[in-house]
């Protein structure tokens, strides 16, 4: 179930947050052009999952809801001519 | 995902088996390796995802957690590279897990994914044969050393894509050509080079005889090193036991050439040898020193009197009981060090004194002080002392070859048997190392070369640990002889391997 796309705060932007039995799923995606710079979820640095922590946690006390279990996806977008491939990294980190 | 391959870590000479454990998850790719990895271990993490890849094999895009146990031994060394990656592909099921039971696996990889040739592949297999293990799964170029041990398959592979196909079953490796049964030793140097020396000749035969230390003193060119060097070519031939000991540490030391050992290695030091260089040490991987890789053989210190003190005072030890503990922060590792020391010196600083042609420049208290170095705690372990003079232009010109090294080391190993079977119940000893009681006891000395003796203690002022010494050396000389009892003629020569051109300073330590 899709919760938020885009969400804002002051600290940045989530791009996915959904709710999947009873788990907050916090999903970070990040879309490459081509394989020069390696793939997309090698993007992800110790600094960006810190703010995805930070924010994961603005989230829910904004939205003042129970839930007690936060889940991290990372998926990792290819976009090529005509067709795109999506590798989502479950519980990446 | 689970798998889990056998490896072992090389903690001084000896191998200890590791189980390298892999859990392939989720989350973001990534390797981690836990349970205490040294510096090259971790190194690995890098070297593993390219190897592997190289191989044509598929790295798993997931996180990888590499477990060594057990967790409270420091895994040192590049040789844990195979075994982390063969983990890795048993638990993504690249290999079948089954048939790697058994195995052990040493190597380090490159990043093409070849196996490249790795220190202390001998202590990996005698630990995997200790253990119970059909087979060892090493680098092709250490496949021979691996060999050596009995009852132990020996897979030697180029790379890693080989051991994937071996277990797959689509590669067979190639045999392993036995050692070559060569017992002919080519040594590149000959006793019978050196001219003259008669002297010099025969005391080194003695030496090599009962296995006594030996002090050389003499002008510069001489011929001290080239005595010293020729010394391992009349030692007796090393038993399997032995040159297995000695291909174990230089294995271990990296300095392994080919299979196993057969001559007797010949060290010989700078003198501004460090003591960890000496005795064995390194921060964090623990290597044998020159005193270990100079087991079975000999350990030749040119210019003794240069040596650093802590270096030469470490000596002890390994005089004393024939190893050496080595312990560091990285633990503590116990090396053999059992040779045969040959110290070499200068009779003054310029070197001088005493000889023939040239006159000595030092002033006397400089000699004093030099003099001193020359005693001292440690040369009390030095059973003969000669000195080697310089060789006048007819001796150089006009000598006869000398005997060959061959003859010299029939007569060496003759008295050395006589030595094993007087000794056989104290465990095989050669004259050097009988403690001083058991030498007064065995030495069954003639009446009358007991009452020469005796004179001597009092013309020499012989302390106790001199009058062993001389009884030792009298011993090996008539070893030597063939003769069942010590006669006055050996008491007499033994008796001359006491002299140097400072016998007089030399006098007080007897």
């Amino acid at each position: 179930m899709l919760v938020a796309r885009n969400w804002r705060c002051s600290l940045g932007e989530l791009d996915l947050v959904l709710l999947r039995r009873g788990t907050l799923v916090v999903c970070e995606v990040k879309a490459r052009g081509g394989p020069a710079f390696g793939g997309g979820y090698e993007a992800v640095t110790w600094s960006k999952r810190r703010k995805l922590r930070q924010l994961a946690e603005a989230f829910l006390q904004q939205s003042g809801s129970h839930i007690r279990q936060v889940r991290f996806d990372v998926a990792s977008v290819w976009l090529g001519s005509g067709r795109t491939d999506v590798e989502i990294f479950e519980d990446a980190f | 995902m689970y798998g889990k391959v056998t490896g072992v870590t090389v903690v001084g000479v000896r191998g200890h088996p590791v189980t390298v454990e892999s859990h392939v998850g989720r989350g973001l790719p990534s390797l981690t390796l836990t349970g205490q990895p040294g510096a090259a271990v971790q190194d690995a993490r890098d070297r593993i995802r390219p190897a592997i890849e190289s191989a044509k094999l598929e790295w798993p895009l997931r996180r990888v957690v590499v477990n060594l146990v057990p967790g409270n031994l420091r895994k040192e060394g590049p040789g844990l590279d195979l075994p982390v990656a063969m983990s890795v592909l048993a638990a993504t099921r690249q290999v079948p897990s089954s048939r790697l039971r058994g195995w052990a696996f040493a190597g380090e990889l490159s990043l093409r994914g070849s196996l490249v040739s790795t220190p202390g592949v001998l202590s990996v297999a005698i630990a995997a044969a200790r253990q119970g293990l059909r087979g060892v799964v090493v680098p092709e170029a250490n496949a021979a050393e691996a060999a050596l041990v009995e009852d132990l398959e020996v897979v030697g592979a180029p790379a890693l894509a080989e051991v994937v196909g071996f277990f797959r079953g689509s590669w067979t490796p190639m045999p392993i050509p036995g050692p070559g049964d060569d017992p002919q030793r080519s040594h590149l140097v000959d006793l019978s080079e050196i001219r003259g020396q008669a002297q010099a000749r025969r005391a080194l035969e003695v030496a090599a005889a009962g296995g006594h230390n030996v002090l050389l003193i003499g002008s510069p060119g001489a011929g001290k090193t080239m005595l010293a060097r020729r010394l391992p070519t009349i030692l007796p031939a090393m038993s399997r036991e032995e040159a297995l000991e000695v291909t174990q540490l230089h294995s271990v030391a990296g300095l392994l050439q080919g299979e196993l050992v057969r001559e007797r290695p010949f060290r010989s030091p700078h003198h501004t040898v460090s003591p960890a260089a000496l005795l064995g040490g390194g921060s964090a991987y623990l290597r044998p020193g020159e005193v270990s890789l100079a087991t079975h053989g000999v350990l030749f210190l040119d210019e003794f009197t240069e040596f650093r003190r802590d270096a030469i005072e470490g000596l002890r030890q390994p005089l004393e009981d024939g190893r050496v503990v080595v312990t560091r922060m990285a633990g503590t590792a116990e090396f053999p060090a059992r040779f045969t020391l040959v110290a070499a010196a200068n009779p003054c600083p310029c070197g001088y004194r005493g000889d023939a042609s040239r006159r000595c420049m030092c002033r006397d208290d400089r000699i004093g002080v030099y003099t001193a170095k020359l005693s001292g705690p440690l040369l009390d372990r030095v059973d003969i002392r000669l000195t080697v003079p310089r060789l006048t232009k007819q001796e150089l010109l006009g000598q006869e070859p000398g005997e060959p090294s061959a003859a010299v080391r029939e007569r060496v190993e003759e008295a050395r048997a006589r030595q094993r079977r007087r000794y056989v119940d104290l465990g095989s000893f050669c004259n050097a190392q009988l403690p001083g009681p058991v030498a007064r006891r065995e030495a069954r000395m003639s009446a009358s070369a007991e009452s020469l003796l005796a004179e001597a203690v009092d013309r020499h002022a012989l302390t106790g640990r001199g009058f062993d010494r001389v009884l030792k050396v009298a011993r090996t000389i008539a070893d030597l002889a063939g003769s069942e009892r010590v006669e006055p003629d050996h008491v007499v020569e033994a008796l001359a391997y006491r002299q140097t051109p400072s016998a007089l300073e030399l006098e007080h330590v007897g």
